[in-house]
């Protein structure tokens, strides 16, 4: 697969060619953004990986030049970068940056990283990119096996359920139950901008660290709505945007990040809630063992009307046998 | 009285070669290209910092300083690594007399460093 290397200081980018050439890879380098960007057009090039801060067109922004063209194949862009912090990495994210290495980077961390990037330019099909990347934001956070495989089952058991309502046949159609299917997976995808002494903490979080780690449903909402901006006529990243801003939100307007209420949080979300909450009960963390199904249907029930939708919740309680057939056959 | 550097490269050992050698996930012919890259190209950073101060140019000067960054973090020059954030650093924040004394001790140190020969300390 052919990579473009971009870095004008030489020293890095005679480096990150030699690496990236010792893993395999066909390396093509250019010495700032200008060059690459018309590397770009002239060649194809599958997978991008650029220092983000140079002159006259930084990494970011060649980033964003790259995504606004059509390119026939989606092209793998990955920053490097010695910047911190949720906002330079919004700004990437939103720039349509897949991912991020810190520089001066660690060969095997690179090689890690360059598989994925290999795995997503190498795939065609839209839903499983949408997994994947999806995967790639859980891959940081060991401890939830197959979260996103179980989330997205529930999710489509509950809307399946309420599509059987009469309050709720007119809006949860087949096409709606196969959308929170495909969608349901990014509900976390803004943990990628969480630091790892936050998201990796071993243990319960201190309420400021509880405050950063809340900040992923607004880097995985601010990324999709960038992403929507770009491709508005894509209808299921509406859908994936609902969800990773307000599947944190309560019914009583307690939850966050908005506060929103009642029918203010987008149904998608309502049904993930159920879903990812029931999933965290049943599931074993370091700070605590994984709770019986009995365990979790009795909270859940006590947040019915407060934490979430009742109309949900019942969706839940009529499909309880399916929901623990799932969390059975998907360790 | 003239304020004493904060940093100043370690001229004895400049490079930390184990770091460096790591990085090229320990190839060593890598490691030699990539270092004889660094000290081809210290030499341009370096003229460009004092063209930078001729023109009282500090955001040129604070671009060149990130870019010796990045190069110095690259083949575990650590002291001099340390010299370029703080003449980054200085650049930014407009002190021009300080970013003068810092690159003039950056020119001194590696023109002790350049004298080395990195072969020779590639096969220790």
């Amino acid at each position: 697969m052919r990579i473009l290397a971009v870095d004008d200081d030489p020293v890095s980018l005679e480096l990150l060619e030699g690496v990236l050439t010792d893993f395999g890879f066909d390396v093509e380098t250019a010495p700032n953004g200008r060059e690459a960007l018309e590397a770009t057009r002239s060649e194809d090039f599958r997978i991008v990986v650029a220092d983000w801060e140079m002159p006259h067109m930084s990494g970011v922004e060649l980033c964003r030049r790259i995504r606004q063209r059509s390119l026939s194949a989606y092209v793998y862009f990955m920053l490097v970068t010695c910047l911190e912090g949720v906002e330079n990495l919004v700004e990437g994210l939103s720039a349509g940056a897949d991912d991020f290495i810190k520089k001066p980077f660690h060969p095997e961390e690179l090689r890690v990283r360059m598989r994925t990037a290999e795995r997503i330019a190498s795939l065609e099909s839209r839903d499983l990119i949408i997994f994947s990347l999806a995967k790639l934001a859980e891959s940081r956070d060991p401890e939830t096996g197959a979260h996103l495989e179980r989330m997205q089952r529930y999710s489509h058991i509950v809307a399946d359920q309420l599509g059987k309502t009469d309050k709720y046949r007119d809006i949860v159609d087949e096409d709606y139950v196969r959308t929170i299917f495909l969608t349901s997976p990014l509900h976390d995808i803004g943990k990628v901008g969480i630091p790892d002494h936050v998201l990796l903490k071993p243990g319960q979080l201190m309420p400021e660290e509880f405050e950063i780690m809340k900040e992923h449903a607004v880097i995985g909402g601010q990324t999709l709505d960038a992403a929507i901006e770009s491709h508005p006529s894509a209808g299921f990243l509406q859908f994936a945007s609902d969800i990773a801003w307000s599947h944190h939100e309560r019914y009583d307007g307690k939850g966050y990040p908005k506060g929103l209420a009642g029918d203010e949080i987008p149904l998608a979300a309502r049904i993930v809630a159920v879903a990812d909450v029931y999933d965290a009960l049943t599931s074993k963390r370091i700070y605590k063992s994984a709770f019986s199904h009995e365990k979790a249907r009795k909270i859940i029930l006590e947040g019915r009307g407060t934490q979430f939708d009742p109309d949900v919740v019942d969706a839940f309680l009529a499909r309880e046998q399916d929901f623990q057939r799932i969390k059975n056959h998907l360790r | 009285m003239e304020p004493v550097a904060p940093f100043s490269a370690d001229v004895e050992a400049p490079y930390r070669l184990d770091e460096l050698l790591a990085r090229c996930n320990g190839k060593v012919d890598l490691a030699q290209r990539v270092l004889r890259t660094f000290r081809a190209q210290f030499g341009t950073y370096i003229e460009q910092c004092e063209e930078a101060i001729g023109n009282e140019d500090l955001g040129q000067l604070a671009a060149v300083a990130h870019k010796m960054k990045g190069a110095t973090s690259s083949v575990g020059a650590h002291g001099l690594n340390q010299l370029a954030q703080s003449i980054e650093a200085s650049s930014m924040e407009q002190r021009f007399d300080e970013v003068e004394r810092l690159v003039q001790q950056l020119d001194d140190d590696w023109q002790r460093i350049e004298e080395m020969n990195v072969d020779e300390l590639m096969r220790k």
